[in-house]
């Protein structure tokens, strides 16, 4: 039977492998420091280069945004201006046609035997919620019962009448005496709204 | 490893290894796991310079539309501007009205009776673009005397509005007419100038 002393003491025992522990153990701590400082370092720098890259930002703002601003302070008041030319474009004649051509044609198609006493044309106009309309209104007296009628077959295939009313409705027609007759006829179509 | 076997010392590296790993692994989720309360300004300062870059792409894109934006804004002024002297936008608004239409009637040989302003109760509360004003003539003529001034008022003014004629025959005398015509125009035109001009390579 062998017996095995072991005189050594543990301070003065020496490592049997290639590299001791204190250097495993040194050099671990050695990589785990070096991660931490350089994962800390690429932390550091990220977030220099982002405070640098808005600082940058910043400044280009401040130099581009007085410009920007009154270039769109410019498009908003060119936006503006080009709604009004429309506006006025369409304010004085709108979509239909001129007076004096409305008179005109009106007294070209009113037959001879008819005498008017009472000519309205122009705009009437509606409520809050109530459309406005385009009227044209004559009256008279006509020689002969449908001379009225006459007039209105010629004033409705007028093209300025008919631009600027729409078509002519006969409502009202009343002997007065004989073959004289009194008439109403009026014409009326919705503002916007396309001629009959 | 026999932990036994280690010394004293060896014993302590280990275990200081251990807690600097333990250390770095804190530091690590801290910083990078998104943890900590920089990490959050990191963020949102990153969202703000995102925002900032958003905003700078679009500044320079309106800047890229400068020339013709500019070109637009001077088109419409001009056009404008050669409108305004068809509006009685002046401070004494009925003697321009009167001056155009009695300058017409002249040429027409129509005599005025009379030239009114009409206010409207409601006109007061309208919006300034859609305030009209308007003029009221009456007179006594022939019927193409009144087609004749008719035309001169609307084509010697673009933005005239004919709104309502009245004719009524007078029955004594046979060729003339009662007349009330209603004439409108608009009561501004405003011209927006925009912020002046900005240069164009800016």
């Amino acid at each position: 039977m062998s017996l095995r002393v072991d005189l050594l003491k543990k301070t003065e025992r020496r490592y049997q492998g290639i590299v001791s522990t204190k250097v495993m153990v040194m050099g671990s701590a050695s990589v785990l420091i070096g991660t931490t400082i350089l994962v800390l370092s690429l932390v550091l720098l990220s977030k220099a280069t982002q405070g640098a890259n808005f600082k940058r930002a910043r400044r280009e703002w401040e130099r581009l945004n007085p410009v920007a601003t009154a270039v769109r302070q410019n498009g908003l008041a060119a936006e503006e201006n080009r709604k009004t030319l429309e506006r006025m474009e369409g304010w004085a004649q709108g979509d239909r046609s001129s007076m004096y051509a409305t008179l005109r044609e009106v007294q070209r198609e009113i037959p001879a035997l008819i005498q008017l006493n009472n000519l309205r044309a122009g705009i009437l106009e509606g409520g809050a919620d109530e459309p406005s309309y385009y009227l044209l209104r004559v009256s008279g007296r006509a020689l002969g019962e449908l001379v009225a009628v006459e007039a209105k077959r010629k004033l409705n295939s007028n093209e300025k009448v008919q631009g600027f009313c729409g078509d002519f409705r006969l409502i009202s027609s009343e002997r007065e005496a004989g073959d004289v007759w009194t008439f109403a006829l009026e014409g009326r179509r919705e503002i916007g709204g396309t001629p009959e | 490893m026999n932990w036994s076997a280690l010394t004293k010392k060896q014993q302590y590296m280990a275990i200081g290894t251990v807690l600097i790993a333990v250390v770095q692994i804190f530091v690590l989720f801290y910083f990078l796991g998104g943890g900590s309360s920089s990490d959050k300004d990191a963020e949102s300062s990153k969202l703000e310079l995102e925002q900032l870059q958003n905003k700078l792409h679009d500044a320079q894109l309106v800047i890229g539309k400068t020339k013709k934006i500019n070109t637009t804004l001077d088109e419409t002024i001009a056009k404008l501007e050669e409108l305004s002297v068809y509006t009685p936008t002046v401070s004494d608004r009925y003697a321009w009205a009167y001056e155009y239409i009695s300058l017409r009637a002249a040429k027409a040989g129509v005599e005025l009776d009379s030239l009114e302003e009409i206010f409207y109760a409601g006109d007061v509360e309208k919006d300034p673009v859609e305030q009209v004003y308007e003029i009221s003539l009456s007179t006594q003529c022939g019927y193409n005397q009144l087609v004749e001034l008719l035309w001169r008022i609307e084509s010697g003014n673009p933005l005239v509005r004919i709104k309502t004629v009245d004719i009524t025959t007078l029955s004594d005398i046979s060729d003339q007419h009662r007349v009330r015509v209603a004439l409108q125009w608009p009561a501004t035109l405003r011209i927006e100038r925009g912020s002046g001009a900005v240069a164009e390579n800016e």
